[in-house]
């Protein structure tokens, strides 16, 4: 049974680190087997989708460590094996719902139609500018303007976008925008 | 090691006499106090220098020996400051070789606020950094990355700005601009058109009014200090001229909650309650107009008082409304012989009779005068409703107004009212009560164009040009607050908010480069919060501080006994220079050239032009070597940095400095007199150019920008602290705050001096004895203080000298607690308790530092680590050793 107070501690730390959410998620889904530490740098490697991150493999490694979502056992040939823990695998397997997609139709719900375009348009990779230019800014409150980029950057927090060079709408992006049309 | 120690008897000596030697010509010989040399000793080198712990930037003498500063005193050559130096120069030595200071650049390894670090290569810093902002430009859009500044720790004020313009995007901030100084530079700007962004208000604060430095040939009968306490501000330049002209018959009059050094010499000390200014302002105004003190004639012929404003459209008439074919640029008048509406071309027409008050109909629309719209705006304000809005006595008012009217004098307004949503009002009404007493140009007035105006080439040309248009129009608050654009710079509130809630776009990155961040803005708390949802921070600076555990990258900078810089004093030209170089720390003024370098690598093809001289000429390009960047700025002087460290140069002689009535001078191309530099030539009370500002940015945009959401007021206009004792607020909170200077430090900076910190350990709280006994608080007390936003402790010091109903309170940081929870700023930081929230000033977005409600109760004792004894400052005494070689080839 998953400890309450480690789930907590766990998410809070995954999500304080805003440029590394993808990764660290990533990170305990794949270490639901065991891995060596070779192979985890290999994988963040990978899950890093081609972007600068700022700290080395060995120090996220330590993070999620520390805040209960991984932890290493010695192999045979003395080298460290990593494996999620039973908070860990929880915590990854939250990050495959589209709850966060459901939370931010329901509180954006006047912004609806413009993340299902987005959504739509992504299918295909998009750059940013490509995006603005067929995405207007939308008039606020206090008659100021809110922009393309927020509603990208409210889809990618909420799983639905990610980067790999351009934006692309997520596995779990284009489940949803199933479930929208 | 402690052998270059001074010891706590010679300090307390030097910082006690700020002598001189008689200065070598013009200003300031024969000052009241005695000269006072620092002993020499052999094999000491003597390096002219200037200090940069606030922005008096006073001449300093470094003593060095064997690579080491050992002394400093005063240099008497600099003129604003004739040899003095003060406490906060006088630290110069334990700030260059505090044990604390950042060595190293360093990257997090730690969770955000866990402070903890590894050590990088700057290479490797600077690679990081220009990739993520690459990345997050290309993502999210090149406005997703803001810089801060500020004007403490030896900064390099305009490189982030021009940082900002290079990388395109258009968001950056100083936690002062809107709440410092630039209400009052708008401000004047429009209303007195000097023509140069300094020496054209009065802030004396500032290095303004230069009559006041020559104060052995003084005209000045009288001068207000309005929120403004050089004493405690500028000791060494502002406070002792202040002195020397008290000394020589000037009367003063102080305005502020405090009662300063200058309020206790004053001739009548006004404790106004925060926020109120602007009640005060418009009842001087309309006492001096009912009374005809004010100059009729200069206010006919120089201001556009007698202009007339058609009451519905808010805009002058011009002949073109009057006349068909008629010139847009010539305003129009009621004549009194004819009784008509005129055209009165610049400057003026003895054949008319011209109106300077009154209400009239011009083809049928209502039309005043813009002396009567003032008139009008200040009719409410008598001499009692302001005495009971600012909590004043009728009869110092009325004498403070007669004392101001002695002509010629001046009208110094201070950073106090610029921090609370009044701001630009309280700068509008300074600007009147300057023009209407005709204290315009004259001998002893404040407001001239003197020739050494210009204070340039020492600065770092912006390079606004470079921000696209596209990205001008999503700066944050640059809708609402147009007036931010005359410092080009975006507003710290909208900033906040665009972090809580990602509109109207996300935040990714936060480059700042200033003291603590979490102790200079409003509603610390927030911040706290919000800085979670960056992905990239970087700090630069010297020591690490409250807001350095928040970020990813800490960045070490010079001191300023580290520093190579031009500083321009009057009518010479002085070098600061660098006396020794420690660690790997570096002039932040390469960090941003390093950073911009390396995004053109990275393909930012802007940032790419910046290095391209053909690209940014007649501005400086982004130069890598900073000896470039010196030898730009001596350039004008048909020299090299090499050249000016060997000694001042003198651009003319102090006798030809001083030119009065410029406005009268004959322009030789038109052949008219010039004026001034604002819409109309003249000086300007009703402000059109404000209205134009907010539907469109002009002047500081060619093309429109979508306008503001209303109309800017063009008079002054007082509105009640949103957070007032006159409201259900004030019943839980019952106490008006406020803040200001104190002479130990330069806005947050220094509270990690160990000598500083021995004589002013904690943050008082000026506490009125009534309040104090109604609140069982004694002297010394530790007292919580708590605001709707939050709650610190402060020590009380029960003094008459702070108004009843008001405390007064110091920013305040323990850098004794950085490795705390708290990070040092929780303790007893003010700023904890000051509001973000609106209303904001119109105009440039002002949020409310001062002039808020709070309720105060005792405390079980001091907070936890924070340090009060002089022993527990020995840990930060000098840690001597020994000069390094600049860093250089960062990038190539």
């Amino acid at each position: 049974m998953a400890d309450e107070t480690i789930l907590k501690n766990l998410t809070e730390r995954i999500e304080a680190e805003q440029d590394l959410h993808s990764i660290m998620y990533g990170m305990l889904k794949f270490c639901t087997s065991g891995r060596t530490t070779s192979e985890l740098i290999e994988q963040i490697g990978k899950l890093s989708n081609g972007v600068c991150v700022l700290q080395e493999p060995g120090t996220i490694i330590s993070w999620l460590k520390n805040a209960g979502g991984l932890k290493s056992e010695s192999s045979e040939t003395g080298e460290d094996i990593w494996f999620s823990t039973e908070e860990g695998i929880q915590v990854a397997e939250q990050q495959d719902s589209t709850a966060l997609l459901s939370a931010l139709f329901t509180n954006d719900a006047e912004f609806k139609d413009l993340y299902i375009r987005i959504l739509e348009m992504c299918i295909t990779p998009s750059a940013k500018d490509t995006i603005e230019s067929v995405i207007e800014p939308v008039t606020g409150d206090e008659h100021t303007e809110i922009f393309p980029a927020y509603f990208i950057g409210a889809l990618e927090d909420a799983g639905g976008l990610e980067w790999n060079g351009k934006w692309k709408t997520t596995d779990k992006g284009a489940e949803f925008l199933k479930s929208q049309i | 090691m402690k052998q270059l120690k001074m010891n706590r008897r010679d300090f307390i000596k030097a910082t006690a006499v700020t002598g001189t030697a008689l200065s070598f010509s013009g200003f300031g010989s024969g000052m009241l106090v005695e000269k006072a040399n620092a002993q020499e000793q052999s094999g000491v080198q003597i390096i002219t220098t200037c200090c940069r712990n606030c922005t008096a930037e006073c001449g300093v003498l470094a003593h060095v020996k064997d690579g080491r500063v050992i002394k400093l005193e005063g240099n008497p050559e600099f003129t604003r400051s004739e040899g003095a130096l003060c406490v906060k120069g006088l630290s110069g030595i334990q700030a260059l070789y505090n044990p604390n200071r950042n060595k190293y650049p360093m990257q997090r390894v730690g969770a955000r606020g866990e402070n903890k670090w590894k050590r990088v290569s700057w290479e490797e810093a600077i690679d990081k950094i220009a990739r993520k902002l690459m990345e997050f430009r290309e993502k999210y859009g090149a406005e997703s990355v803001f810089a801060s500044t500020g004007g403490g720790g030896n900064p390099n004020f305009m490189s982030p700005g021009r940082f900002c313009n290079s990388f395109d995007t258009p968001n950056w901030f100083e936690p002062g601009a809107a709440q410092c100084y630039l209400p009052r530079t708008l401000m004047f700007m429009f209303c007195y058109g000097g023509g140069t962004f300094y020496n054209s208000d009065t802030s004396l604060g500032d290095n303004n009014i230069h009559e006041a430095y020559d104060y052995n040939n003084l005209k000045t009968k009288a001068a207000v200090l309005w929120g403004t306490a050089p004493s405690y501000s500028g000791p060494s330049q502002a406070g002792r001229v202040l002195v020397e002209n008290r000394a020589r018959g000037v009367k003063t009059v102080v305005i502020d909650p405090r009662f300063t050094p200058d309020a206790s010499k004053a001739d009548v000390w006004l404790p106004i309650r925060p926020g109120t200014d602007v009640a005060l302002g418009l009842a001087w105004i309309r006492y001096i107009l009912e009374n005809n003190l004010y100059d009729y004639d200069f206010c006919l012929k120089w201001t556009n008082m007698p202009y007339l404003v058609n009451t519905k459209t808010k805009m002058y008439l011009r002949e073109s409304d009057i006349k068909k074919g008629g010139r847009n640029d010539v305003f129009v008048v009621w004549d009194k012989k004819t009784k008509s509406a005129q055209p009165l071309e610049y400057p003026w027409n003895d054949s008319f009779d011209v109106a300077i008050a009154g209400t009239y109909s011009v083809n049928g629309s209502e039309c005043k005068t813009g002396f009567q719209m003032l008139k009008e705006r200040a009719e409410p304000w008598t001499i009692k409703k302001a005495a009971e809005t600012c909590w004043l006595r009728e009869a110092d008012i009325v004498k403070a107004i007669k004392i101001y009217s002695e002509k010629p004098s001046w009208l110094s307004l201070g950073v106090a009212t610029d921090q609370n949503p009044n701001s630009t009002q309280m700068a509008h009404c300074a600007a009147i009560l300057n023009i209407i007493m005709g204290n315009i140009e004259k001998p002893g007035a404040a407001l001239q164009r003197f020739k050494n105006a210009c204070r340039s080439p020492v600065g770092t040309d912006p390079l606004m040009n470079f921000l696209s248009f596209d990205q001008l129009k999503k700066r944050l608050g640059g809708t609402e607050f147009k007036g931010m654009m005359q410092w080009w710079t975006g507003n710290v509130a909208k900033h906040l908010n665009a972090l809580k809630t990602g509109k109207p776009y996300k935040l990714k990155a936060w480059l700042e480069r200033s003291g603590n961040k979490m102790g200079t803005l409003a509603n610390t708390y927030e911040w706290s919060k919000v800085v979670h949802n960056l992905e990239l921070i970087v700090h630069m600076y010297m020591y690490p501080t409250g807001f350095s555990p928040y970020a990813d990258f800490l960045l070490p900078t010079n001191e300023w006994l580290e520093t190579d810089l031009p500083v321009d004093c009057f009518n010479k030209f002085f070098p600061r220079q660098a006396t020794t170089h420690l660690y790997e720390t570096v002039n932040e003024y390469e960090i941003w050239a390093w950073i911009v370098k390396r995004c053109a690598e990275l393909g930012h093809e802007q940032c790419k032009r910046t290095l391209d001289p053909k690209e940014t000429a007649p501005q400086h390009p982004t130069f890598v070597d900073y000896q470039d960047q010196l030898d730009w700025w001596c350039k004008s002087y048909d020299m090299k940095w090499e050249d000016l460290k060997k000694g001042s140069v003198e651009k003319f002689p102090l006798s030809e400095m001083k030119e009065y009535y410029v406005y009268k001078q004959i322009d030789p191309k038109t052949g008219k007199p010039k004026g001034f530099n604002t819409l109309s030539k003249k000086c300007e009370i009703y402000l059109e150019t404000l209205i134009t500002l907010g539907r469109t940015g002009a002047p500081f945009v060619k093309t429109p920008l979508p306008p503001a959401p209303h109309d800017y007021n063009p008079l002054p206009f007082f509105i009640e602290p949103e957070e007032s004792p006159n409201r259900p607020v004030g019943k839980e909170f019952p106490l008006v705050m406020t803040n200001g200077r104190l002479p130990f430090w330069h806005h947050i900076t220094l509270r990690n001096i160990p000598y500083l910190r021995e004589i002013q350990p904690v943050a008082d709280i000026w506490v009125n004895p009534v309040d104090a006994r109604k609140y069982g608080i004694e002297q010394s007390d530790w007292v919580w203080v708590e605001s709707k936003r939050g709650r610190i402790n402060a020590r009380a010091l029960v003094t008459e000298g702070i108004a009843t109903g008001t405390v007064y309170m110091e920013r305040f940081w323990n850098p004794e607690n950085i490795n705390e929870k708290t990070h040092g700023w929780q303790e007893m930081n003010v700023n904890v308790l000051s509001r973000s929230d609106a209303p904001y000033n119109e105009v440039v977005g002002t949020y409310t530092l001062r002039g808020y409600q709070v309720k105060i109760y005792k405390a079980e004792g001091a907070p936890k680590g924070v340090w009060t004894k002089p022993e527990d400052f020995e840990p930060w005494m000098p840690e001597i050793s020994k000069p390094t070689k600049r860093v250089s080839g960062v990038v190539k």
